[in-house]
Parts: C-alpha cells; sequence; structure tokens
C-alpha cells in the first residue's frame, strides 16, 4: 500500500463526510434566517435538529470509519506500512484505542495538507448545495409558485415562499432585463471603482 | 526557546500527557479533519442566516471577508514558516516529549489551524459574538491539544493567535479595493437565487 492508496481512502471519507456536514450546516442556517424553502423539514425547529445530526453525524462517521475499515490505522508492525501517527502499522481496521489517533497521518503519508482540504472542501461544500436546493425542491414541489412578475434581484428571499427550481428561471429573467442597470449601479461615479466607469466611457466615445 | 515555553510544554505532555482518557481525547482535539473544518462550515452557514436580504447580503460579505482571511494568513504563515525554521517541541526536547501526533515536518512556528481559527472568528465577529468567541475558543483548544501532543510550544499558539486575528483588518481592505466585483458576484449569485 503506497500514501496514494492512503490518499485516495482519505478522500472518499473526507467528501462523504464534508458532503452530509454542509447539507446539515445549511439547514441549521436556512432555519435561521427563516428560508423555509430550502429546508427538508416543515418546522424550523425540527431542521436545525436535523442539521445538527447531520453535522455531527458526518463527523462520527469520519472518524469511526477505521473500526471497520482496513487502512493505515491497525497494531504496529515492522512490516507493515507507515501510518497513523507516522507509526509502522498493520494494513487492518483500528481498535478503539487507536481511534482517536488513526486519522492523524502526515500529508507525505497519505493524509491530507491544509492545501488539499482547501479544494477538496469546497467540491464537497458545493455539492452539497446544489443538492440542497434540488432535494428542498422536490420535497416543497406542490407548494406556491413565486408571482409571475418577480420584482426584485433578492436571491434565496424568493425562497422563504417557494422553491429554487421555482424561483430560478424568473428570477434569471429579471436578471436578463436588469443586468445593465445592476452593473451600472456597482460602478457608478462616486463608487470605488467609477473611473473606471468614465474611463470606459471616455474610450468608447472616442 | 525560552523557560516559559519549555516548562509549559514539559508540564502538558509529560506531568499531564500519559492518562489514557486525557491522551485519547486530546488527540480526537488535536485532528486536522475535527476543529479545521468546523471554521469553514461556520462561513458556509453564515451565507444563509441573515433574517432579511440586507443582512444576508451584509453577512455573505463578511463570509468572503473570512475567506479572503484564510488565504492571507496561509500565505503569511508560508512566508513566517521560511523565516522562523523553529525545532518542534518533540524535536527540541528529545528526551522530554513524548510525541502523540504525526511528526509534522514543517516549522513549529506559528500554529496554522489556530492562526485559521482566529483569522474566521474575528471576521465573523459582526454576525454573532457567541458565534466568534465559540471559533476562538475552538482554535485555542486545537492549539493547546497540539501543545499536549508535543508539536507546538505555547508561544506559537500565542504568536499564531495574533497574527489570525490581524488577518481581517488586511481582507477588509482588499475587500474595499474589490468592492464593486464582490458585489456584482453576489448579484450575480442572487440572479442564480443561490445567495
Amino acid at each position: 500500500m503506497t500514501p496514494q492508496d492512503i490518499g485516495d481512502i482519505f478522500l472518499r471519507d473526507y467528501l462523504v463526510a464534508m458532503y452530509l456536514a454542509t447539507l446539515g450546516v445549511v439547514q441549521i442556517g436556512a432555519s435561521h434566517g427563516g428560508i423555509s424553502g430550502m429546508l427538508f423539514l416543515r418546522s424550523e425547529r425540527a431542521s436545525r435538529v436535523l442539521g445538527s445530526l447531520l453535522m455531527v453525524g458526518a463527523l462520527v462517521f469520519f472518524f469511526t470509519v477505521p473500526l471497520w475499515d482496513d487502512g493505515p490505522w491497525g497494531a504496529e508492525s515492522p512490516n507493515g506500512v507507515t501510518g497513523r501517527e507516522g507509526r509502522t502499522v498493520v494494513w487492518e481496521t483500528s481498535s478503539w484505542d487507536d481511534l482517536t489517533s488513526a486519522r492523524n497521518i502526515n500529508d507525505i503519508d497519505g493524509g491530507f495538507s491544509g492545501g488539499s482540504q482547501g479544494i477538496w472542501f469546497p467540491l464537497a461544500a458545493g455539492l452539497a448545495l446544489i443538492s440542497t436546493y434540488v432535494i428542498s425542491s422536490i420535497i416543497h414541489r406542490s407548494g406556491p409558485r413565486p408571482p409571475s412578475d418577480i420584482t426584485s434581484n433578492s436571491g434565496v428571499e424568493h425562497l422563504k415562499s417557494s422553491t429554487w427550481l421555482k424561483v430560478v428561471r424568473p428570477s434569471l429573467g429579471y436578471w436578463r432585463h436588469r443586468w445593465r442597470s445592476e452593473v451600472a449601479d456597482e460602478f457608478a461615479l462616486g463608487r470605488p471603482w467609477g473611473g473606471v466607469r468614465w474611463l470606459v466611457w471616455k474610450l468608447r466615445s472616442k | 526557546m525560552n523557560a516559559f515555553d519549555t516548562e509549559i510544554t514539559k508540564w502538558l505532555n509529560s506531568d499531564l500527557g500519559g492518562f489514557g482518557p486525557l491522551d485519547w481525547m486530546m488527540k480526537m482535539l488535536a485532528s486536522d479533519y475535527l476543529v479545521p473544518p468546523l471554521f469553514a462550515l461556520a462561513i458556509i452557514g453564515v451565507i444563509f442566516i441573515g433574517r432579511n436580504p440586507d443582512e444576508r447580503f451584509r453577512y455573505q460579505r463578511l463570509a468572503f471577508k473570512a475567506v479572503i482571511a484564510i488565504a492571507m494568513t496561509n500565505w503569511v504563515l508560508a512566508i513566517l514558516n521560511g523565516q522562523f525554521d523553529r525545532d518542534r517541541p518533540y524535536v527540541a526536547l528529545p528526551d522530554d516529549i513524548e510525541l502523540m501526533f504525526y511528526p509534522a515536518t514543517d516549522p513549529s512556528f506559528p500554529a496554522n489551524p489556530t492562526a485559521v481559527g482566529f483569522a474566521v472568528a474575528v471576521a465573523l465577529f459582526p454576525v454573532s459574538r457567541k458565534l466568534s468567541i465559540g471559533l476562538a475558543a475552538a482554535a485555542l483548544v486545537v492549539g493547546f491539544s497540539r501543545v499536549y501532543a508535543g508539536v507546538f510550544f505555547p508561544t506559537d499558539v500565542m504568536g499564531a493567535a495574533v497574527l489570525g486575528a490581524a488577518m481581517p483588518w488586511v481582507a477588509g481592505g482588499i475587500i474595499r479595493l474589490f468592492d464593486p466585483v464582490l458585489n456584482l458576484a453576489l448579484r450575480v449569485a442572487r440572479a442564480f437565487a443561490v445567495a
């Protein structure tokens, strides 16, 4: 077994855990924000409980996988692989005593560096966000439709009374008509980049 | 290395260390995968926590600020790691310190997870004082557990806390510089009804 094999195991478990944890934290955040169209359950309090369970469950999953899945967290042996805490260990399941050290593996031995987490966490979190919008839309599919004429670019505020799948088209339609003025607002004279707008205008007028 | 660092590290690692349940818990708290992901999860939660569009917009900008603060912290950490080649406690005091973590190869100063944790905690302070204090406490706990495990000195953790706490100020300056671009990105995200 090589550090690459260890890295593959870490990647699988890390992605699953961070996906579930992000699902959970989004449920907690959306329930505090009153965005009922993003919740998996009707009650905000129940959604917070579900979110907390998902977060805790994700971390419990990640740290208990070594109990039932073979990996670089077995008993020490001179003929093993470099694994937990830099020790030479047998490729097997972890004991309860070694469980909390099982995931402490250096990045050069197949663990994750901070940089690797910086790449894989956003991927897992992005997938969890997309899943949240789709799953919550399916759960609340019988709910009310958004008004046909959306009059503001309010984003998830619309999900307080509808679902993402019902809102996204009218919201993009509103943006299609308004994007020029929204861009102009941000680059208006007097704002930090107002000079850029002035420069573009001058160049175009020549 | 000073007497303060040496004595505190030896006391935590040698005098307290060796008590099974405490070692077990500290190894868990020192993990790269328990506390550090909580900082990132807190940022995601903040994106949706606002009660109305204005408040949500403000919090989303603070979430951006936290992300930039993390990036700035990692950049400064990389520079400092190159400048201060400080040995880890288990290397500097091999006869006194029992390593309870993997043998990290980068320099001891500063304590990376603590710096990142403080950067997020301070950046999100305007969202919730309780959340911010909780994140700062978590950053200190992970630093403490790593002193216990023999991979950091106390001053590595203290220096990291100061460094991390200062980074949101730098991130705030960067956000002001790119204000319209950030706002425009949020407007586009709103058009897709995802922010």
